[in-house]
């Protein structure tokens, strides 16, 4: 492969990661159970996204997925209401990781509390 | 994802025109860890080409292929096409060595260096964002490309070994988009029996391909390119005049974007005229 690829015109491998942008919820945000939390998330990448996560992370490191998604577009925004029912009350995090079709990937991360 | 295929074609001289028709499969596959209910997507790539040879001099052939595509592809929302002319391409051959009469030899050689081209005549699309796993899905390459051919025949009594290598040097096109260069090479033994007024040429081979990465916007698509091995199985029949040929391909091992394309079976068949 590199071998082909050596021979053609001057290219390089992206090594730009996507744009992670968490505007709702602001970080620390209170919440509480039962309530619906609203989450807001614009990405951008220079080629491409190619796949994104959302988790609601408790302190003890067990995630709940938010959002998952795969697909091919160099701008995205995520808008939606996140269900708080049956969660324990405690500090989570917010975290989002994204990445493009050359494995770079980024990690965002927001804190929240659950009372 | 050769648009033409190399045959045997042993050294006959004089010009010919023939047609030539290959049909290739290939799957695609959605990411596992989110498509995982989604059936793979099947590909049918189909290539008609008018190909003619014109013997300049003994030693010097110019060949000319002109291609028209079909290809299909079938998912969930019923099947899509692209038809049409495809790139024209030519070839111009020249024999380095060339001991096929020899009556004195046990074995005989042949070898024939070529240098060619391809042009944009068929129509490109940039592949769309979405459209990551396969940008083949077109009837041309949207660019001028150079073409290198080698090619070595060695026959002893009535079995030979062939031995044919491709490299082709992609250009950019104008849209930004720039496939991997290519290489293929084919390693086949053939016999050749006499029935009555026929010559058949049975012959089983190995075919290697290899793509680069193809390149957009100055940045490598790494999850293009790959390779494949394949096994063929053919024969070609020479009467009088008339040369007809089919090949049946099995890939064994492959890698084709980062796993996500599967290379399927090949046939191709032709059928030439010499004149």
């Amino acid at each position: 492969m590199v071998v082909l690829s050596g021979c053609q015109r001057e290219a390089i491998i992206d090594t730009i990661e996507p744009d992670i942008n968490i505007l709702a919820p602001e970080a620390y945000t209170t919440l509480s159970v039962g309530d619906t939390m609203s989450v807001h998330v614009d990405f951008s990448e220079n080629l491409g996204l190619h796949t994104y996560f959302i988790w609601l992370v408790a302190e003890d490191g067990m995630p709940t997925l938010v959002e998952k998604q795969h697909l091919h577009t160099p701008r995205h925004e995520v808008r939606l209401a996140f269900s708080l029912t049956g969660l324990p009350p405690g500090a989570y995090e917010l975290r989002v990781m994204a990445d493009d079709h050359d494995q770079n990937t980024t990690y965002a991360v927001v804190p929240v509390r659950i009372q | 994802m050769s648009p033409s295929y190399a045959a045997l074609m042993p050294s006959l001289g004089g010009h010919y025109v023939g047609f030539w028709w290959q049909h290739q499969q290939y799957r695609t596959f959605g990411d596992p860890a989110f498509d995982t209910g989604l059936l793979p997507q099947d590909e049918y790539f189909n290539t008609l080409e008018i190909r003619a040879r014109w013997e300049i001099h003994p030693r010097l052939q110019a060949t000319l292929m002109l291609p028209y595509a079909y290809h299909l592809r079938q998912d969930v929302n019923g099947p899509r096409t692209v038809r049409g002319l495809g790139d024209v391409g030519g070839l111009l051959s020249y024999t380095l060595y060339d001991s096929s009469d020899s009556l004195e030899l046990k074995v005989r050689h042949r070898i024939v260096a070529g240098i060619g081209g391809k042009g944009p005549t068929g129509a490109f699309q940039r592949p769309a964002a979405n459209e990551v796993v396969n940008p083949n899905f077109q009837v041309g390459t949207g660019s001028w490309d150079a073409l290198f051919n080698l090619n070595y025949t060695a026959r002893s009594g009535r079995t030979g070994l062939l031995l044919d290598a491709t490299y082709r040097l992609n250009g950019a096109g104008q849209n930004g988009y720039q496939f991997g260069n290519r290489f293929a090479g084919l390693l086949s033994l053939f016999r050749v029996e006499q029935i009555g007024g026929i010559s058949v040429m049975p012959n089983l081979g190995l075919y290697y391909e290899e793509a680069g990465w193809d390149i957009e916007n100055g940045y490598y698509r790494t999850y293009s390119g790959g390779h494949a091995w394949l096994a063929n199985a053919g024969a070609e029949v020479f009467w009088q005049r008339y040369n007809l040929g089919v090949t049946y391909s099995l890939p064994f091992q492959q890698n084709w974007n980062t796993g996500l394309v599967e290379s399927r079976s090949r046939v191709a068949l032709h059928l030439n005229y010499f004149f």
